[in-house]
């Protein structure tokens, strides 16, 4: 599995990606397995940044691939593979978010515990994810995107459906927002 | 340049997504402003907690989940649609019954034959031949249910014996009553109409209705009658079945509820006078 890696840069990664989607289209199922062997991990931390619940993040990660998997007939490769992927995972995020009632806004952390990260860094790691969960839906897509997945400029704005400079001008904003917050 | 505008583009300095000329300004003034140099350093200190590498966190499998979602028809959960549903599969199943347990051809024996309905007395089916009112079937009669025996049903209501009072006038306290089970009866009538009871022997007819015969009634009548005991109100569903040769069996279909609560002087008013077209033919009026 390629887990953790990130968003693949570079082209070989894209093609395979696109060689597995016209396999799938040809018939093949096993290509769809393939392709959620390699983006599952990054969907679901994706997610898991926006929404803060583990639980939500499975949810909206499997209504992410049915909706992959239905929407696959008219992916016709003018963009990458992953930043489409990753578009639907963002909409989704923000659909739960929208319907998510309002006692439950206080997302849960007790997942950036028990994942047990480095000693050291526990207690900044929390405090940054806490201080994202409590942005607006917008700024906290903005900011996964940019600091936790590492996409460029251009590939959030094809995930988040804008264009760049307003990808440049909502990360503005949201990095202030988030200082603020942050302390 | 002035404190507002250094600390509105600290994060882009910090990131380095300034054009030269405005990273000049901005080092000119945090090297005589302590304000703004310390706001500077606590936003490079969270921008710098954003940078840190994350945690990737293993993800759950949901492959499974997903290929047994797409599996399914992509269809909502309606609830207003399952009631409409429930509606309509009962409607069609009670016609369905309907349908086929009084069906003429296969239950109900030509006027001339009645007297071979195993079901019916031969007494009965003699009056229903001669457009009288029936009693209840007896062989059927014992389906009814309820304490009250079946004849008992079909008794006019009578007044309650002795002297009226006033109704606050209580000189005991009520006893407790078991309100005794509604009763249902099952009436069947076939129609005379068509022509009197032949003097054929009952065994000769009945192996001849299981063949063609032109002469099969055209109409029957049929009735399930239910009675509250405790209010005497009444509900009867009531059914015409209308058979021509080679064609399909029209079923008409009636259900009228009277009360007879209010109407307790012993005289029997039939519901059907109004509410039915059956009036000539007796359809159900065992009371009477």
């Amino acid at each position: 599995m390629n887990f953790g890696s990130g968003l693949e840069m570079n082209s070989q990664a894209a093609d395979l990606d696109f060689a597995l989607v016209r396999e799938f289209m040809s018939g093949q199922a096993a290509a769809f397995d393939r392709l959620y062997e390699r983006h599952s991990a990054y969907v679901y931390n994706t997610c898991l940044g926006i929404l803060g619940n583990p639980e939500d993040a499975r949810d909206v990660t499997q209504d992410t691939f049915v909706q992959l998997y239905r929407s696959l007939p008219k992916f016709r490769g003018r963009s990458k593979f992953s930043t489409w992927l990753y578009r639907i995972a963002v909409n989704k995020c923000m659909d739960a978010l929208r319907n998510r009632p309002k006692w439950e806004s206080t997302d849960s952390l007790e997942w950036v515990r028990d994942a047990d990260p480095p000693a050291a860094d526990h207690i900044q790691e929390e405090h940054v994810r806490q201080t994202i969960l409590r942005l607006k839906p917008d700024y906290r897509a903005v900011l996964v995107l940019y600091y936790f997945q590492q996409l460029s400029y251009a590939e959030i704005a094809e995930s988040l459906g804008c264009s760049v400079d307003q990808v440049r001008i909502r990360l503005h904003r949201a990095r202030k927002a988030f200082r603020q917050i942050y302390g | 340049m002035k404190c507002r505008h250094v600390r509105d583009l600290a994060s882009q300095y910090l990131s380095s997504e300034l054009p030269t000329e405005k990273v000049a300004a901005i080092e000119a003034h945090l090297t005589k402003c302590d304000a703004c140099r310390a706001e500077t350093a606590a936003t490079e200190r969270a921008l710098r907690a954003l940078e840190r590498p994350k945690p990737l966190f293993k993800p759950p499998d949901v492959l499974e989940a997903v290929k047994m979602q797409v599996a399914r028809p992509d269809r909502r959960f309606k609830p207003a649609r399952i009631g409409w549903a429930f509606a309509g599969a009962a409607t069609l199943a009670l016609a369905a019954w309907l349908a086929v347990s009084i069906h003429p051809a296969r239950h109900a024996p030509p006027v001339n034959r009645v007297v071979t309905e195993s079901r019916m007395p031969k007494e009965i089916a003699k009056k229903s031949a001669v457009n009288q009112p029936l009693k209840p079937i007896p062989a059927i009669a014992k389906e009814s249910t309820g304490n009250a025996p079946d004849t008992h049903a079909s008794r006019p209501i009578r007044k309650p014996h002795g002297p009226e009072r006033h109704p606050s006038f209580s000189p005991k306290p009520e006893p407790v009553r078991v309100a005794p089970e509604p009763t249902i009866e099952y009436l069947v009538v076939y129609t005379p109409e068509l022509s009197e009871p032949t003097a054929a022997a009952p065994a000769e007819t009945e192996a001849a209705s299981d063949v063609e015969d032109t002469n099969l009634p055209d109409t029957a009548y049929y009735s399930i009658r239910m009675t509250d005991n405790s209010s005497g109100e009444i509900a009867t569903l009531s059914v015409r079945t209308e058979l021509e040769p080679g064609a399909e069996p029209n079923i008409i279909m009636d259900y009228a509820v009277t009360n007879k609560g209010a109407d307790r002087d012993g005289s029997e008013r039939s519901f059907f006078d109004e509410s039915m077209p059956l009036r000539n033919n007796h359809a159900v009026h065992p009371t009477s």
